[in-house]
């Protein structure tokens, strides 16, 4: 099955909407942290799916193939391969920050639910 | 010479710090030897008009950062006397402020206030006149509350006021620059008039903004509150420079800017509405003051504490100049002015005997004070002089400007305004004698039994004074003489004078034949006292009780001495017509807070809301970009 | 020209973030020592650099010998290079008063901290689109984990609140890369620039406002604001000032580069016309609101630290008004109010902080009496107030004075919005004078505080600030110089592209 490109930038602003939702709606810290992180999924589904061509191979030189040039070949494009997975490391990095502090303001408040993370008492 | 002044002021203001608590006469010594040299200085340059010194500092950004220095007629005239004012008050402070706390902070930045005077009266341009504006507003701000909690909330009313006042100017300023592409005030004003017939909307709004620059300072309707907070609140000997001195840059101004417009739009109708011969926006602004001195009259005749009462007087008698100056008349700014340096005279004598009754008693509130006549007859006579000036009673100097406001407005057709005027006029009888009465005469309470009079060195200004009082009532062409020559300045007619007598279009009148009427009066009563029988000397308690002792009536001294709500019957009258002005800015601050709190804890409330805040704010951008697309 | 060392601004403060890890097993000052090291080297090379750019123009360093368009390059101009020397001498002052501290994580912080160097070095070096999300996200986890050292809850909620909202604008700014790249087919910031004209209308809208929403966060604009509230107040005096100095101009820098120099933003009439909608309305309108706010917000506030964050937000937002005034004179305005900004709240924030040493309450009531017990940094607070307001001949009294200049210059919406700023900036001179006065107030009761020691960083950095804003405020055609040159290099747009690409001449 072959997928349009668009299909997937719409699969992926979808897949953002919703971590959007979740950011909103969730009480749960840690479901906000990991709305955050279905955010950064789909922007990495986004980067990917920008080096795509529909029908394309892999960027790999396979044994038959001497040279590339644009005419004769169709392979996507890697460079924003390599920028996904820049993004997927930091986006871990973000989301072990965010757990970190997390599990801080758990221990702090002795609960989970931003809407009892006190707020009057330090203004 | 203007720059080595202001700068070796700066200097000695440092000096001035190294001078150890315990010697701190020492500081105001300077402070006076430094207030002494300026007023020689300012003295010299009376011949020097139109001379002028410019120090181009620098040149950046396209624009050139200059201080310019002219010496104006008007300007000297304003410099010289609120300078031999200064001198007088700084004799006095030398005593007063030896065991005031935190006197340092006082006399460090009163220097920068001394500094700021000479720099705006003698400012040729804009930008100099906006800086010495600023530095006067910022330090004054220190001298009103030098880290007095009881004096804070007062200087927030005026330094808001100021600042406010200031930025409008500076707005004007630079709408002014956008057209001249200079600072020039002279430019300035030959620019804006221009502008009236070219961009009425826009000549309109910048002079408001001048206009509001100018009366917030001076303390106008509906500015006029903020004098009664900071006066009263100030330190003694500070009031009567706040009250003789600073409160007269707004009108300095309104002469150096407004009046100049005002009068080419006299002389050349053709774009603005003309009532009574002239502009309508004058007009108004002579209203203003009228209103001002009327309203300010009422609420100095309610007021219990006797510096607010002083303070609300003061805004009375900006009133009348503001009014005076403002109808156009070579008379009426003539009378204006000399209303300017009278008043600054006898209200720098009434501010400075009240310091001295404050530094013996340590009581503001009239009623607890009483009967200090006796106790204080220096303090007393000053106190009396002044307000004897102040009720325009001839033949100290208040009188003489007076009469000068009364003849140009009659003489030019106001006659509305000249109700006014002579309605506030008579009101400050009332609240004028109640100050008297209630400080000086009466019952003298038991505490202040021994209670002397002030030193020495707090009399000498107090007699000078005295004498500057009568000086310039009996001689008012020593005062109209410069006059005259600041309306040669406006191409005006010059007043028709002699150093005793003055001539209006209406009438003349000649002080000193007043004056020796009223001596001869006087001295055929002390004759007659001195030829009568020989009397007993009565205590003033006698008097009231008939000689009995109250103590068999269980009363008390202070019992006797009426004082308090002294004038309520009369303050019922007015009830239905008062609107609190104070209460309206009060509740203009709380709005402001309210906003910033529910601000502050929307913006620091949890993390939920700052989501909430994050995507709103996120949507909204989006949904500009959608529509705009 | 190039110049392939200047590689070593990012990559020494990385091999030392490891290192002093490393070392700090051993001996906790090792670390110290290795970044302080660190940053005086930055701030050596720094200073050569800043030389050699203004003999020889921008510098370009082209890593692995792909030349741009392709691979990765650094792209120093005099703009980056000379607020780059300012922000270093900030974290010099910060690294300094962090150094004298006793701290249990002493190896952690100093390694977060040339994280840090190293992030924000990158931020103003790259002439990368990813390269900067890269670093900005570096930075911003270290941003976080900075606000939530000292591990109170306030701090926390701070850092959370800090961490959400970056990340979400992380994922704008990478959707915005990614749109870039996918038409463009480049990530190089000048081939981007050079290119940027002939991206269709649409889209230039969207990338428009995901860099415009992903950057607002940290440039403390309203309605993004609301971290600074806790992250101020919660976080500890280093971390102030690194925060107050240093974090929003970054921010300040990357909103300058994109728009300005990269996209060329349609407000600014007399340079592009590359955007074609009409943001000479919006932005204003943002910034004067989020001026307006702050100042109300930081007039309301007891604490004296969220005063102080508040209050430099709406600086920040007022540098942003001016920008997006449009005109020369705006830029050179908002220079001036930068630079008197970054070297005025990390002067309040050091003397605010050791005039309430020994004080419970951080709030208004501990600076009473501050001038007895402190006068040396009651100084120091009252000269960075007058800073920061615009007193006569320091850098942002001509700032203020020039966007007042511009702003009167002709009636326009402008005006009204840049009036109704400076009006509300009256509020600032309330609640300053109020501190200031409150430093004279003689207290009633005695505070039981002891002679502090160790304030002799805090001092010697006081003075250092302190000695170079009055430099900067005697030598005004010294700061003209620089100033001048700042906004030149930042309307330069083909300089840019021409010092980046070999064929930048269209």
């Amino acid at each position: 099955m072959q997928i349009d490109n668009r299909t997937l930038y719409i699969f992926s602003f979808i897949i953002f909407l919703i971590g959007v939702y979740g950011a909103i709606t969730n009480r749960n810290l840690f479901k906000i942290l990991i709305s955050l992180s279905i955010m950064e999924t789909a922007l990495n589904i986004f980067l990917v799916s920008l080096g795509y061509i529909s029908g394309s191979k892999p960027p790999i030189l396979s044994s038959g193939m001497k040279t590339i040039s644009p005419a004769n070949i169709n392979i996507s494009d890697p460079l924003p391969h390599a920028l996904v997975l820049t993004a997927i490391v930091i986006g871990v990095g973000t989301t072990a920050v965010g757990v970190g502090l997390a599990i801080k303001l758990f221990n702090h408040y002795k609960t989970l639910n931003i809407n009892r993370m006190g707020d009057k008492d330090e203004l | 010479m203007i720059g080595k002044i202001l700068l070796s002021g700066v200097l000695i203001s440092f000096l001035s710090l190294f001078v150890r608590k315990k010697f701190n006469y020492f500081r105001w010594i300077l402070f006076s030897i430094y207030t002494l040299l300026t007023l020689f200085f300012v003295y010299i340059w009376k011949n020097d008009f139109y001379f002028s010194e410019n120090y181009k500092i620098l040149s950046l950004y396209g624009l050139n950062f200059s201080l310019n220095f002219k010496i104006t007629p008007l300007g000297w005239l304003f410099s010289f006397f609120t300078t031999l004012l200064t001198f007088l008050i700084s004799i006095f402070s030398i005593q007063k402020n030896q065991e005031e706390e935190s006197e340092k902070i006082i006399s460090f930045f009163w220097f920068y206030l001394i500094i700021s005077n000479i720099g705006i009266f003698f400012a040729s341009d804009f930008l100099t006149l906006f800086v010495f504006w600023e530095l006067m507003t910022f330090s004054s701000y220190f001298v009103i509350s030098p880290g007095w909690m009881k004096s804070f909330r007062a200087v927030n009313y005026y330094f808001v006021l100021s600042t406010i006042g200031a930025f409008f100017m500076l707005l004007g300023i630079g709408f002014l620059y956008a057209g001249t592409k200079e600072f020039s005030i002279e430019t300035g004003y030959l620019y804006l008039f221009t502008l009236f017939s070219k961009n009425p909307l826009l000549a309109v709004l910048i002079t408001l903004t001048f206009i509001l620059g100018f009366f917030t300072k001076s303390a106008l309707i509906p500015f006029h509150i903020w004098p009664a907070q900071a006066h009263a609140e100030a330190p003694d000997d500070f009031s009567a420079f706040l009250s003789g001195i600073m409160i007269k840059y707004g009108l300095f101004g309104n002469l150096l800017f407004l009046v100049p417009l005002f009068l080419l739009i006299k002389e050349y109708p053709a774009t603005q509405i003309i009532t009574n011969k002239i502009p309508l926006f004058s007009h108004i602004l002579a209203w203003v003051g009228a209103i001002t001195s009327v309203v300010a009259t009422f609420l100095a005749i309610e007021s219990n504490d006797m510096k607010k009462l002083a303070a609300y007087s003061t805004v009375a008698n900006i009133g009348y100049a503001t009014t005076a100056m403002f109808t156009l008349s070579s008379y009426g700014i003539a009378g204006g002015i000399f209303q300017i340096v009278t008043h600054a005279i006898f209200k720098t004598a009434i501010f400075l005997s009240l310091a001295a009754v404050k530094y013996r008693t340590h009581e503001r509130e009239m009623h607890k004070l009483g009967g200090l006549a006796y106790k204080m007859p220096v303090t007393f006579l000053t106190f009396l002089l002044g307000i004897i000036a102040a009720a325009g009673i001839p033949p100290l100097n208040g009188y003489a400007s007076k009469w000068m406001i009364y003849q140009s407005l009659l003489a030019y057709r106001f006659p509305f305004l000249t109700v006014m005027i002579f309605l506030s006029s008579t009101g400050a009888f009332m609240y004028l004698f109640r100050a008297l009465h209630s400080i000086f005469l009466g019952q003298l309470p038991e505490k202040f039994d021994d209670i002397k009079e002030v030193p020495i060195l707090m009399q000498i200004p107090m007699y000078i004074l005295m004498g500057l009082m009568l000086l310039t009532g009996v001689y008012p062409g020593i005062v109209l003489k410069p006059i005259n020559s600041v309306l040669q300045f406006y191409n005006l007619q010059p007043l028709k004078l002699t150093y005793t007598t003055m001539f209006s279009t209406l009438s003349s009148v000649d002080s000193l034949k007043v004056f020796l009427t009223f001596a001869g009066s006087f001295a055929f009563a002390f004759i007659l006292y001195l030829l009568g029988k020989p009397r007993k000397h009565v205590q003033p308690l006698d008097n009231y009780t008939a000689g009995q002792d109250p103590k068999e009536f269980g009363l008390t001294r202070e019992l006797y001495h009426f004082a308090l709500k002294f004038y309520e019957p009369f303050e019922h009258m007015f009830d239905s017509y008062r609107t609190d002005t104070k209460e309206f800015y009060d509740s203009f601050e709380r709005k402001v807070n309210e906003i910033g709190k529910f601000l502050k804890e929307t913006l620091s409330g949890n993390i939920r809301n700052s989501v909430y805040i994050f995507i709103f704010g996120l949507v909204i951008i989006i949904l500009y970009g959608w529509l705009v697309w | 020209m190039n110049y392939n060392p200047s590689v070593l601004l990012i990559a020494i403060p990385v091999l030392s973030s490891f290192l002093s890890l490393i070392f700090g097993i051993y001996n906790k000052l090792l670390s110290k020592i290795i970044l302080v090291i660190t940053v005086l080297f930055n701030l050596i090379f720094g200073v050569f650099l800043y030389n050699l750019i203004s003999k020889n123009g921008n510098i370009l360093a082209v890593i692995g010998n792909y030349f741009p368009p392709f691979g990765i390059n650094l792209s120093i101009t005099y703009f980056s290079i000379s607020l780059l020397l300012l922000l270093y001498l900030i974290f010099f002052v910060s690294s300094l008063i962090f150094v004298v501290k006793k701290d249990e994580r002493a190896d952690k912080i100093s390694s977060l901290l040339l994280l840090y160097l190293a992030s924000f070095s990158g931020i103003l070096t790259t002439g990368d689109l990813f390269n900067m999300f890269v670093f900005i996200e570096i930075f911003s986890i270290a941003n976080i984990t900075l606000i939530s050292l000292k591990g109170n809850g306030l701090s926390t909620k701070g850092s959370l609140k800090y961490l959400i909202i970056t990340s979400i604008g992380a994922s704008l700014f990478l959707f915005g890369t990614g749109f870039l790249y996918g038409i463009l087919g480049t990530l190089n910031l000048a081939e981007i620039s050079l290119n940027f004209d002939k991206i269709s209308y649409f889209s230039k809208i969207f990338i428009f406002l995901f860099f415009l929403g992903s950057i607002m966060a940290e440039l403390e604009v309203f309605p993004f604001n609301f971290w600074i509230s806790d992250s101020y107040s919660g976080s500890k005096n280093f971390v102030n000032i690194l925060l107050s100095g240093l974090s929003s101009m970054v921010a300040l820098y990357i909103f300058v580069r994109l728009f300005i120099t990269i996209f060329g933003l349609p407000a600014f009439t007399t340079i592009s016309y590359s955007l074609p909608f009409n943001v000479k309305f919006l932005l204003p309108t943002i910034f004067g609101l989020s001026v307006i706010v702050n100042e109300l917000a930081a007039l309301s506030s007891k604490n004296v630290k969220r005063i102080l964050g508040f209050s430099s937000a709406s600086s920040l937002s007022l540098i942003l008004l001016s920008i997006s005034t449009g005109q020369k004179d705006g830029i050179i305005s908002a220079t001036l109010i930068g630079i008197s900004v970054i070297l005025s709240k990390p002067l309040l924030f050091l003397s605010s902080h050791q005039i309430m040493k020994g004080i419970k309450e951080k709030n208004i009531d501990s600076f009473v009496n501050g001038f007895q017990r402190n006068p040396f940094f009651s100084i120091l607070f009252i000269i960075g107030v007058f800073t920061l307001i615009g007193f006569p001949l320091t850098p942002s009294f001509y700032g203020k004075f020039l966007l007042f200049i511009l702003a009167t210059e002709k009636a326009s919406y402008i005006t009204l919005i840049t009036i109704v700023v400076i009006f509300s900036i009256t509020i600032e001179l309330f609640y300053y004078f109020r501190l200031i006065h409150k430093l004279f107030v003689p207290s009633e009761t005695k505070f039981n505080f002891e002679k502090t020691k160790k304030n002799f960083v805090y001092i010697l950095s006081g003075l250092l600030l302190t000695l170079i804003i009055i430099f900067f405020s005697i030598k005004p055609y010294f700061t003209q110089n620089i100033v001048e040159k700042i906004t030149d290099d930042v309307f330069d747009k083909s300089g840019y592209i021409k010092s980046c690409l070999k064929s930048g001449e269209k």
